[in-house]
């Protein structure tokens, strides 16, 4: 494979020719469009990871940089959107101005319909002024009912099924969007736990949690719930995960109030397993060691080995 | 035979009934015990509940708090009351009670959540705040408040609003 470089080689070029590749980068975009990068064959990375405040600008910078949202939405498809928003405490919820940007980015790339699995917070798209601007796109997105479909897990070493969303399975684009946060089960959530807390019906939900044996202590059998978030990534992976990390708690998680760490970072891939072994080291985690890592790795649901990846990090706005 | 069938499940059905009016009551007696432990505005000036006051019981904090409600089911869980409060400034404060089965098990997820290290003094059996939240436990309660931001209105009123409900639960024991 033509140009395959490691993780370290990559970071060194993309340092090496950051300005250019920013500036230009820009300036292909504003004249060519999402698909510059093609045209000029400058290589795509697997994960962008962006620093920066302005979390809209960030998020569709990100996107642009994995190939742009039209590389993964045509037009008239139908997206649904994994938004691991259910509550306001501090640190425990996906930036407003993210899931904005990829509502935007979504329609200018012509879909039909956005689905959304949760409902948002009281208040969610007060926490930005952008929000009155958006405010159709917003009106427009259709809440999952929960109605329930079962999934046979065939490849699933320890769920044989899994009850889910059926808008998980029916859409033609999903995007996973977790906050990276602290979890007392599972050390971090991210991209493969947000599947079993956003889109698995409880008895799917319980017996990940509590396992057939349950007997009453919290979180007894970590490997019975770490294989379950892996097997239930079976039921589909994301085409696109987007991630916060911008701000999160490090503790209590995964519903806090806990202590904050602020990085500011968004996190973009296209491979599910890697993403969340990246965004590990955000909790001082041995990512490509996660259990929930290794056994979805296990499945081929993605590479877990990071030097395998090709990583941009970048400043953002 | 066909007979004893039926008077089998009318027997059934009644149980169910029953112990589902049985819930019921449990629940609304909850409700009703967990609504007396909410502060006022009177009892807290400036500060008034925004948003009408929520109880669950074990069988909904799967809803509540999906994927967390085991570590307060571990510890002996009852019942727990949210509400919303809001001062003119609109800054906004999350109040949860939540009712354990016994105060070692409020002790218990209070020493999972929290420590002592900044605790306030006279307030609960033990306090912990942080940043833009606060935890105590008083008898069988463990109490969360929990700020959106990280000011001196959302710190006075956290401190304000955990003493009054000290006050109610004090008065309740």
């Amino acid at each position: 494979m033509p140009g395959k470089i490691n993780r370290r080689t990559f970071i060194k070029q993309t340092t090496a020719i950051g300005a250019s590749a920013v500036i230009g980068g820009q300036i292909l975009f504003d004249l060519f469009g999402p698909r510059a990068d093609s045209a000029f064959a400058v290589e795509t990375p697997d994960i962008v990871a962006i620093k920066g405040t302005d979390y809209f600008a960030n998020t569709i910078k990100a996107v642009d940089l994995v190939g742009g949202m039209g590389k993964f939405v045509s037009k008239g498809s139908t997206v649904a959107l994994n938004v691991n928003a259910v509550r306001n405490t501090p640190g425990t919820n996906v930036r407003t101005g993210m899931v904005l940007a990829v509502m935007k980015m979504c329609y200018d790339a012509g879909a039909s319909k956005i689905f959304v699995f949760k409902e948002f917070p009281k208040d969610y798209w007060k926490n930005i002024d952008l929000s009155n601007e958006y405010k159709e796109q917003i009106d427009s997105l259709t809440y999952s009912e929960w109605n329930t479909r079962k999934v046979d897990l065939p490849k699933g070493k320890t769920l044989k099924e899994a009850h889910v969303v059926p808008e998980l399975l029916d859409c033609d684009v999903y995007i996973n969007m977790p906050i990276i946060k602290h979890h007392e089960g599972t050390l971090q959530t991210g991209v493969l736990k947000n599947v079993m807390g956003g889109t698995a019906h409880k008895p799917t939900n319980r017996l990940c949690h509590l396992g057939p044996n349950y007997k009453g202590d919290f979180y007894e059998d970590i490997p019975h719930l770490t294989q379950c978030i892996a097997d239930l990534n079976l039921v589909r992976k994301p085409n696109l995960c987007i991630c916060d990390g911008t701000e999160f708690i490090t503790e209590n998680g995964p519903f806090g109030p806990g202590p904050l760490k602020k990085l500011d970072k968004i996190v973009v891939g296209i491979d599910p397993v890697a993403t969340d072994a990246y965004c590990a080291s955000f909790l001082d985690l041995d990512g490509p060691q996660l259990p929930t890592v290794t056994k979805a790795a296990e499945h081929g649901l993605g590479i877990g080995d990071l030097t395998k990846i090709k990583i941009s990090e970048i400043d953002g706005q | 035979m066909k007979k004893d069938k039926y008077i089998v499940i009318i027997l059934v059905v009644l149980s169910v009934m029953v112990v589902q009016w049985g819930c019921t009551n449990e629940k609304e007696k909850a409700a009703e015990r967990l609504m007396s432990l909410l502060p006022t505005e009177k009892g807290v000036p400036g500060w008034a509940m925004v948003d009408s006051a929520e109880v669950y019981d074990k069988e909904g904090l799967w809803e509540y708090i999906d994927g967390g409600a085991e570590l307060y089911l571990k510890y002996g869980f009852k019942h727990v009351i949210t509400s919303e409060y809001a001062d003119t400034f609109d800054t906004h404060i999350l109040l949860e009670i939540f009712e354990m089965n016994n105060a070692s098990a409020a002790a218990g997820i209070y020493a999972d959540k929290a420590d002592d290290s900044t605790s306030i003094a006279g307030l609960g059996d033990r306090s912990s705040i942080q940043d833009y939240y606060l935890n105590f436990i008083r008898g069988p309660y463990l109490v969360t408040l929990t700020g959106y931001e990280e000011n001196y209105r959302n710190l006075d009123g956290l401190i304000k609003i955990a003493a009054n409900v000290d006050d109610l639960i004090k008065k309740s024991l």
